[in-house]
């Protein structure tokens, strides 16, 4: 990790110290062999669910907490699920990567975010809302984006936010001068004007610290300006940025930037989606939403 | 404070004393907020989709989550109260539909909501009284039952009634 930007192509001033951030980024704790292993199994488009059960056995933690919620009330089973492999099969990859994730990134997903007004648990919700729009929107890219990936991508896109929301607050009133007269049209325009940088470009850098694979450092370094991408990982980071847009627009923001984001339009060249099939898929998600979230973030 | 969390896709009906009725942020959905203030009862739904004909069997087991489905539920519970009241004697404030705006339409959820929120009012006769509606910012409302203030919270922002 030498610099606070993602990529070179990435453009930004750092206003706020360098090396603070990057200490930041540092003294978030590194995510457990078994978790980082899982997400770059989750980067590659073909992955049986024998491969994560192999991961996962090694870590007695994750293994007893995947049990815990194959057997929880929530699926209401009628005989116990007593190995790994059975309740792994059970639950599909979601569950288990979003286990892993609720369990050793915990520090993270559900950090206060004060700078952003939001409140414990909230980026955990929203980041699993997100995610779980990527996998449905994947269905809409012509077999451009796999949904594993953009899943994966979905649940960690705003992990910069833990890092930059400690910074906000010294900012605030100038964040929000820009933002209430108009200055930025933007949330992100306002961070990186305000700060030199934003939750982007510093998840990126968190990504990297975690050791996670390019094709999910893609989708995270780049939700809010997809078409800057790799021409490869467009399409993936295009997904990220729709399923975000849908989490904010169904209440499931992370404070004070809710909604406060452009959309690009270039996403017809990605994902092909018209409002009739738009408003039943924002019911369904919000119903799996509600199923799946008290299990992971609550 | 006695406190009820409607959420997504749900409603409420309460009056009495010391008590809140609040929603969650609602993003691109709408609080409607109908309210008989000389009974000092107050109706709260989050409305979250404009159209209950796309998806009527979601509809059947969901119906908070339309906008022309619930506000019809609450005008009876209304009446189940023995509160059955002409239209106007309703006030009713709407919050919400917080807004992308996307050139293909898809997106521009928060504007569909509220455009057939005020449909399904009219259809009823029941008038707005008082709006917070659209713009780029997620909002929740928290009800005071008893003096009927309706609330309305934006993150970062001051509170404000309406």
């Amino acid at each position: 990790m030498t610099q606070p930007t993602h990529r070179a192509s990435v453009k930004v001033t750092i206003m706020i110290d360098p090396s603070q951030l990057v200490e930041k980024v540092r003294n978030i704790k590194p995510l457990s062999e078994a978790t980082r292993k899982l997400l770059v199994l989750m980067g590659q488009p073909d992955h049986q669910i024998q491969d994560l059960v192999r991961i996962v056995e090694h870590e007695p933690a994750l293994t007893a907490n995947v049990l815990r919620v194959a057997n929880s009330a929530t699926f209401a089973l009628n005989r116990k699920l007593a190995t790994l492999a059975e309740a792994a099969s059970y639950l599909g990859y979601m569950h288990i990567v979003g286990i892993a994730l609720a369990t050793s990134g915990q520090d993270v997903f559900n950090a206060e975010l004060k700078g952003y007004d939001g409140s414990r648990g909230d980026l955990g919700r929203h980041c699993l809302w997100t995610a779980l729009a990527a996998k449905e929107l994947a269905n809409l890219t012509d077999d451009r984006v796999y949904q594993g990936l953009a899943f994966t991508s979905g649940l960690l896109h705003d992990i910069g936010k833990v890092v930059i929301s400690d910074f906000l607050p010294e900012y605030a009133e100038e964040m929000e001068q820009r933002l209430q007269t108009s200055q930025v049209s933007d949330y992100i325009t306002a961070e990186r004007e305000v700060l030199g940088t934003d939750h982007c470009a510093v998840g990126g850098l968190l990504a990297e610290h975690w050791q996670l694979p390019e094709s999910l450092q893609m989708g995270i370094a780049y939700h809010h300006s997809p078409q800057e991408a790799d021409e490869e990982w467009q399409p993936t980071a295009f997904v990220v940025h729709l399923a975000d847009m849908m989490a904010m627009m169904s209440g499931n923001g992370t404070g004070v930037d809710a909604i406060l984001y452009g959309l690009d339009s270039r996403y017809s060249e990605f994902v092909t989606i018209t409002p009739e099939q738009l408003e039943p898929m924002m019911l369904d998600l919000q119903l799996e939403f509600e199923r799946t979230a008290p299990l992971l973030f609550d | 404070m006695k406190m009820h969390t409607i959420g997504t896709g749900e409603y409420g009906v309460m009056f009495g004393e010391g008590k809140l009725l609040k929603t969650r942020p609602l993003g691109a959905g709408v609080a409607v907020i109908i309210q008989d203030i000389k009974s000092k009862t107050s109706g709260l739904v989050h409305v979250a989709l404009p159209d209950s004909h796309l998806a009527p069997e979601r509809a059947r087991d969901n119906p908070g989550y339309f906008a022309d489905t619930p506000i019809p539920i609450l005008l009876e519970a209304f009446a189940d109260s023995g509160l059955k009241r002409d239209p106007s004697d309703y006030t009713v404030k709407l919050v919400g539909g917080a807004n992308v705006i996307d050139r293909h339409r898809a997106f521009d959820l928060g504007t569909r909501v509220v455009n057939a929120v005020k449909e399904t009012l009219e259809t009823c006769k029941l008038k707005v009284a008082a709006q917070e509606v659209g713009g780029r910012f997620s909002r929740s409302v928290t009800i005071h039952v008893e003096s009927g203030e309706v609330e309305m919270i934006a993150p970062g922002r001051e509170s404000k009634f309406i």
